[in-house]
């Protein structure tokens, strides 16, 4: 089982409770079975008595589903127990024992058929070929059906900034949504397909606005075998290290730190930095700096998979907010569409591409 | 003990259930009832490592306002059904465990801040708070609680008052029972009660203390207020490393003699100063490690904390210096993660005792001779946590590396260890231990719990050392 290759994990997290109080998932459903320690005894068991344990217990399986993959739990850590490595691998097993649940079944099953989040929007800048460009824009599935104007806003920026930039937009998933829901074998697939596109493009730099797309190139096709050969950044390190005409904003904003960025790869500084050098004044958002704020963004389609707990974790933040009017800034696409598109009431948030757009000097 | 699912009681039940707390309340899914099976006592813990079934709840209840507890406790009333109620399960001498099935009542979805008096400095909430969310969210304005637990983010207030918790800060801002100004409590029988609104009264008992410590048995505590504090302007820290424990402990009982008011004292033991303090602030002595710090406003500390310095010197410690005072505030909570916390295959107690400042060295050497000795393959540590003007708790551990693997053989040596030592040659032995004992003033219950007594005196009696 892959998930014996967790023992420590598991030996760490099943009597520990010291981040149960930011697991994403249980600051909304209030289970013990949704913070680490609660999915690392059930995964204990399973250990113990082989994957048997989900047939005896149905609601295991599902239990693991409800995990939003923050990885808040572990970026909290002093030990950075991988508590969201865990539940991946028993994913992983459970799809390799042909035991997933059949929700999660069926939505792997669309996503390998290659379809996206939702329909390509109108709006969505269409894929260009450049010669000579100096960077790929690539456009992940929710901003390509939900969030346009992030790209929109990524490609104003660009043209300011006087740079060719192809714009790729792949039809379907590059292999990240599937390997959070535990097929290995058709996310690796899928990944491959995607690296042979990065590679026959001979641009050399690569970047996208999506957090959970910057992951999967940067941090799983690696450890999936995928070599890249280039360099891959997310914008906001990207568009950090531009010279940017910029107007400075009079505004306040809060900025709300992705699961990827953050808890996956530290990255907590740049996008504030890019915000402050538009001049916007920060105010820390919420009650404290360590939960997530991404509303399911680590599990990358969350909004499909579980659309109960992720309208929870909306009202979550909503109810966080200092007042209604507050302006919210992400850096996540998937984030933006739960906030402005999914569930009431209407709230002001921005991508961080729009943030910086908005201040290009006329 | 519910009736089983296959009985049309059952449903019955349920359904009642079911509409006192709504679909969004009741559970009874195997992964929620694994998650109530164990809290943070080490024999469930051990019972699941040995791959034990697991002693369940038959549901579990999360309520979301008062009344819909008061409709659980009527309902399991009527059908006689056991409720334990459940906060965050953190609790280390198993309290919350559903020992008899029934109905766990996890208290989390009731964690609203109901009310903060910025006039009064109290503030109102339900006892499901997360104490962590709880913090943040009073110093988000502008204020803190002062309850600095180590477990603060595992568990919840409710919690700590069914177990007079104890925050870090104790010495100056109290144990939960000083914090708490009034309750609103469920009664078994489903009544609702307010106490009074203010914890000093002319004449009377006081009700409001009479819940807190009741560890769940007396009622399910809903509402509370609480004091909360401004945020210091400074809080500062000191350590000393003392030749031993006994010229430490002298300083920290003249620091509380001296009637000056640190926020915190604490004083380690020489093995707990070699293990514990080694592995997660890198000191590498011997003796006793002994911090404290003030807060309040800057000019008050610096003074306070001259003098406090000045005491302690007077035992020719060596000074570790503010810095080494501060890694400790500022890492805490990381003796609390794995690795640093002992964690099975070792077994582990924690027997938290109070004693007066004639008595408590007395407790600690007793203690440790009655474990020692009668356990040879124990090893007992100890620091002191909270200090009083008269006294302090010991906060002392027992901790066996290789304990037998039958579960049944685990179980029985670890309730040996809490047992008073069960022949008259022991008890002679540990004489000390018998009359240091008298002036304990607090010890869990479970120190002694008539179960495992019972199946301890059935076992050989333990060889000591006359
Ligand atoms: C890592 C760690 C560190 C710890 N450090 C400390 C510390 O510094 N100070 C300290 O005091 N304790 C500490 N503890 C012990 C534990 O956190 C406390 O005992 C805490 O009070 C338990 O709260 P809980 O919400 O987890 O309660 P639970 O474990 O869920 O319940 C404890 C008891 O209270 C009852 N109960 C719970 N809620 C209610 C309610 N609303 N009404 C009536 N009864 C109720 C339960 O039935 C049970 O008997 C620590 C524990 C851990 C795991
Ligand atoms: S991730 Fe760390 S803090 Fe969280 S349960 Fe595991 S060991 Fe404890």
């Amino acid at each position: 089982m892959h998930l014996d290759s967790f023992l420590s994990v598991i030996n760490a997290c099943r009597f520990c409770f010291m981040c149960r109080h930011i697991d994403t998932t249980a600051c909304v459903s209030y289970k013990e079975s949704d913070i680490p320690r609660g999915r690392a005894l059930i995964l204990d068991r399973v250990r113990m008595n082989g994957m048997a344990e989900f047939e005896r217990h149905p609601d295991f399986a599902a239990t693991l589903y409800d995990c939003a993959l923050s990885a808040a739990c572990r970026y909290h850590c002093v030990s950075n127990y991988d508590e969201a490595g865990l539940v991946l691998a028993a994913r992983r097993d459970l799809v390799e024992a042909k035991m997933v649940p059949a929700d999660v079944a069926a939505l792997a099953g669309k996503l390998q058929q290659g379809a996206m989040p939702g329909p390509i929007s109108p709006d969505c800048p269409a894929p260009t070929t450049v010669a000579n460009a100096d960077i790929a824009y690539l456009i992940d599935g929710y901003t390509a059906a939900y969030q346009p104007e992030v790209a929109v806003a990524f490609l104003k920026i660009a043209a300011a900034a006087g740079l060719k930039v192809q714009v790729v937009r792949p039809e379907g998933c590059i292999g990240k949504a599937l390997l959070t829901l535990g097929y290995q074998a058709a996310a690796k697939e899928a990944a491959a397909a995607f690296a042979q596109t990065v590679r026959e493009s001979g641009i050399a730099t690569w970047v996208t606005s999506s957090p959970a797309a910057y992951d999967a190139l940067v941090r799983d096709y690696p450890e999936l075998g995928v070599e890249l050969g280039v360099k891959v950044e997310h914008t906001s390190t990207y568009l950090l290290g531009l010279k940017l005409p910029l107007a400075a904003a009079n505004q306040t904003v809060y900025y709300l730190d992705s699961d990827f960025l953050r808890n996956y790869h530290d990255l907590t500084v740049p996008p504030r930095d890019l915000l402050a050098a538009c001049g916007y004044t920060l105010r820390p958002f919420g009650t404290n700096p360590e939960e997530s704020y991404g509303l399911g963004e680590g599990a990358v389609v969350f909004d499909l998979l579980r659309p109960g707990l992720t309208g929870k974790l909306r009202d979550r933040l909503v109810g966080l907010m200092d007042t209604p009017d507050d302006l919210l800034v992400t850096a996540s696409p998937y984030t933006k569409y739960v906030l402005a598109k999914l569930g009431t009431p209407a709230v002001r948030v921005l991508s961080l591409e729009e943030a910086v757009a908005g201040q290009l000097a006329r | 003990m519910l009736p089983s699912p296959d009985n049309y009681m059952f449903r019955m039940i349920y359904s009642e259930l079911l509409d006192a707390v709504g679909p969004e309340g009741i559970r009874v899914d195997d992964s929620e009832k694994l998650g109530h099976s164990i809290d943070y006592y080490w024999m469930p813990e051990m019972w699941h490592d040995r791959n034990q079934p697991p002693r369940t709840p038959d549901v579990v209840v999360l309520p979301d306002n008062t009344q819909a507890v008061a409709k659980v406790m009527k309902i399991a009333n009527s059908y006689k059904i056991p409720v334990t109620p459940w906060g965050g399960g953190s609790g280390s001498q198993g309290g919350a465990l559903p020992v008899y099935g029934g109905i766990i009542l996890d208290t989390k979805r009731m964690n609203r801040i109901l009310e903060i008096d910025t006039e009064s400095l109290t503030i109102t909430c339900e006892t499901g708070a997360n104490t962590q969310q709880l913090e943040w969210a009073v110093e988000k304005a502008g204020y803190s609680t002062m309850h600095f637990p180590a477990s603060i983010a595992c568990a919840t207030l409710g919690g700590f008052l069914a177990h007079r918790g104890t925050g870090v800060l104790s010495t100056k801002y109290g144990k939960i029972e000083d914090m708490v100004m009034s309750l609103e409590v469920v009664t078994p029988e489903g009544e609702i009660i307010n106490t009074l609104p203010v914890p000093r009264h002319a004449s009377g008992p006081d009700l409001t203390q009479l819940f807190v410590g009741s560890e769940g048995t007396l009622g399910v505590m809903t509402k509370v207020t609480l004091k909360i504090h401004p945020i210091p302007e400074a809080r500062e820290f000191h350590a000393f490393l003392f030749k031993d424990m006994h010229s430490a402990m002298a300083a920290g009982r003249n620091i509380m003699a001296s009637r000056l008011r640190p926020a915190v004292i604490r004083l380690y033991d020489g093995p707990e100063t070699a293990k514990l303090i080694k592995k997660v602030l890198g000191i590498e002595r011997q003796g006793a490690y002994l911090v404290f710090g003030f807060d309040g406003d800057k000019e008050m500390v610096d003074l306070e904390m001259a003098r406090a310095c000045a005491i302690c010197r007077q035992e020719n410690p060596e000074d570790l210096g503010t810095e080494m005072g501060k890694a400790w505030w500022d890492h805490r909570y990381k003796f609390f993660y794995p690795p640093y916390m002992f964690q099975l295959p070792q077994a582990f107690g924690t027997l938290d005792t109070v004693a007066t400042f004639a008595n408590i060295e007395k407790v600690y050497w007793a203690m440790k001779q009655t474990v020692e000795t009668n356990f040879p393959q124990a090893t007992y540590i100890g620091h002191f946590s909270h200090w009083y003007e008269w006294g302090c708790m010991l906060y002392a551990r027992f901790i066996i590396d290789q304990p037998p693997a039958d579960p049944g053989e685990a179980a029985n040596l670890y309730n040996r260890i809490w047992d008073p030592p069960p022949s008259p040659t022991a008890a002679s032995s540990t004489s000390t231990t018998a009359s240091a004992s008298s002036s304990v003033v607090s010890c869990p219950s479970s120190m002694a719990p008539p179960s495992t007594s019972s199946s301890a005196s059935s076992e050989p009696s333990i060889p000591t050392a006359s």
